[in-house]
């Protein structure tokens, strides 16, 4: 509203009011929001601190909680392979449980994006390194066994002298990269030996003789002809097994042929192709001639009993007393004086016609078991048929000169010379055989 | 139940933030209504500040075309006095001069008192452009500052969430200061 303007005077209304500067009062309004603004972000950046305190503190917790959890995977799945022989199944086996594992971690209650992310990267990795590690468990024990095969091949084919299989068994763990070149090599080199090795213990086993000749037949510089891949040492060796083995079967042989000793020209033979040895030879060829002494001289004794026991008067058609002339002819020339004896005993006894009683006493003496018991052994025997044979000839003499004696006259002397036989007393005082 | 910190932090901080937000949008407001009425304060004053210089120049103006025209009359008074014929010759054109050199002075006068009211009204209007700019600079703020929040309140949601806050299933039953690990 313009001033009243008084006439006469020039008029210039100063200004009633000033301009109101803005600021102070809009600092103002802006201050308390600013106040305001400054607690809520104080507020907010603690408690929002606090919970990403917390919650790495629970994903830090979940993260390791999850290694554990693999960490003790490994070793109880590290533990069962031991208990699995087939290792064609361990990454497979692997694989599924891992894959488990895994979904058991990553659905856990505590795993949010970030730790998933996190737990995610952390067991593709820890998978990948079980793999590799189960992966290369299951190829070395593949491999072991396929060495194991190899080497079991190779050791039967060489010790069955196969030295073309055990080639093959070598080149096959070459193949399958089960051996090493240089072991391939060594164990070429080394194959020969083995072979020739096993040939001379299998010879040695089955013909130890023939084994032993041709180990012995070697070339100028030592080694054998037949096995010359056998160093000194193992031909030394081999070659003493060979004779001990040798000896072992000539006296086996041997042994054998004392129960039936042959003549001297199958035991000359027997000798040439090693059966036997010479001192073995000479000892059966002793052997036999005393066995065949010895049983001649049982036959006589033998046959002397029944000459003693004769009865001319039982023997009416003469058919006992030609048996026991044929009996007294078959006696050897090296008992020619014993068999001339015999022959004059039957004459004798044929002459008396009849048994003399002395005779059947002094075998019922002997059938009695009074010289000892001649079935018990060699020995026994031996001393049963001497006495006898030494009472029998004291008998006869006595008798000779004595021809009308009585039974009793015969018992008596029998029995007297018996008891006085070498000074010593041999039966007891019963007159157990009778005197009549 | 130890597993829920998380959460109610997490809460805490959420509601701190708002409350950051609607404080600053409050202050936003509050400085724009004090631009705006402070510049509509200040226009009105420009504005009565040039009708009052329109009053007074036409009352000065008024006064002198009055003043002037007497000194008019007394110079023709003075002419005629002395014998001169006012109305014709030199004294006459004396006395057109002078009252053209009077009326450009007056002239002059309310030419100046235009431009200043022109420029008072000029300011008036400017401030209230100021005052506006500076108002809605102000809610921009506020809008910012609510736009700020927001951003603030997903990303801290975004971040709780990818950290797993919100996948804590049992939380409730596990104590994180001594955990039960599951074989």
């Amino acid at each position: 509203m313009a001033l009243q303007i008084v006439s006469g005077s020039e008029v210039e209304t100063p200004a009633s009011a000033v301009h109101i500067n803005a600021q102070p009062f809009r600092e103002a309004a802006l201050m308390k929001g600013r106040v305001g603004a400054a607690v809520g972000d104080s507020v907010s950046g603690f408690f929002g601190e606090v919970s990403k305190k917390f919650q790495d503190n629970v994903n830090a917790r979940t993260v390791l909680d999850a290694d554990l959890k693999m960490r003790k995977f490994s070793d109880d799945f590290r533990d069962s392979l031991a208990k699995n022989p087939d290792e064609n199944t361990w990454l497979p086996d692997l694989n599924e449980k891992s894959t488990q594992l895994r979904e058991d971690i990553l659905s856990g209650p505590h795993v949010g994006p970030d730790v998933k992310q996190h737990l995610t990267a952390m067991i593709d990795q820890w998978q990948q390194a079980q793999s590799s590690e189960v992966k290369t468990a299951a190829q070395i024990r593949s491999i072991n066994r396929t060495k194991a095969t190899v080497i079991e091949d190779y050791t039967k084919a060489s010790r069955d002298g196969d030295e073309q299989g055990a080639l093959a068994a070598i080149d096959l763990g070459v193949q399958n990269h089960a051996l090493f070149p240089e072991d391939a090599d060594r164990m070429r080199k080394e194959l020969p030996a083995i072979t020739q090795t096993a040939k001379v213990e299998t010879g040695i086993q089955n013909q130890p003789y023939q084994t032993l000749k041709l180990l012995e037949d070697q070339d100028k510089s030592g080694k054998s002809k037949a096995f010359p891949a056998l160093n000194p040492q193992q031909l030394g060796v081999k070659i003493r097994e060979a004779r001990t083995a040798t000896n072992k079967w000539q006296t086996d042989n041997a042994m054998d042929l004392y129960d039936n000793p042959p003549t001297d020209d199958i035991l000359k033979q027997k000798v040439e192709s090693g059966e036997i040895s010479e001192p073995s030879e000479r000892k059966i060829k002793a052997y036999r001639d005393k066995t065949n002494y010895e049983s001649a001289r049982a036959s006589t004794g033998e046959l002397r009993g029944d000459i003693s026991d004769y009865d001319p008067s039982k023997d009416k058609d003469g058919k006992e007393y030609n048996q026991l002339k044929e009996s007294i002819r078959a006696i050897p020339d090296f008992m020619a004086a014993k068999r001339d004896k015999l022959k004059k005993l039957l004459d004798d006894k044929k002459a008396m016609k009849g048994s003399s009683h002395g005779d059947t006493v002094i075998n019922r003496m002997y059938s009695e078991k009074l010289f000892g018991d001649p079935t018990a052994d060699r020995a026994s025997w031996k001393k049963a048929n001497d006495q006898r044979e030494e009472l029998q000839n004291d008998f006869e003499q006595w008798h000779t000169q004595n021809p009308g004696a009585s039974n009793k006259e015969q018992y008596d002397y029998v029995w007297n010379r018996t008891k006085t036989n070498r000074g010593k007393s041999i039966v007891g005082t019963t007159d157990q055989f009778g005197t009549q | 139940m130890p597993a829920a910190i998380p959460i109610v932090a997490l809460a805490i901080s959420a509601v701190g933030t708002a409350y950051s937000m609607s404080q600053s949008k409050k202050a936003a407001d509050a400085a724009a209504s004090v631009d705006a009425n402070t510049a509509k304060y200040n226009a009105q004053l420009d504005n009565a500040q040039a009708d009052q210089i329109q009053a007074d120049t036409v009352a000065n103006i008024r006064t002198t075309r009055q003043e002037d025209a007497a000194y008019l009359s007394k110079q023709a008074a003075s002419y005629a006095a002395s014998g001169v014929l006012a109305t014709t010759g030199s004294p006459l054109h004396a006395q057109i001069t002078t009252a053209g050199r009077m009326e450009q002075q007056i002239q002059q006068k309310y030419s100046n008192a235009q431009r200043q009211q022109m420029l008072l009204h000029s300011q008036a209007k400017e401030g209230v452009y100021y005052g506006q700019a500076q108002a809605s600079a102000d809610r921009a703020a506020g809008t910012i500052a609510m736009v700020d929040g927001g951003a603030k309140l997903a990303g801290m949601a975004f971040s709780a969430y990818n950290s797993g806050v919100f996948s804590n299933k049992s939380a409730a039953t596990i104590d994180p200061i001594n955990p039960a690990i599951d074989d």
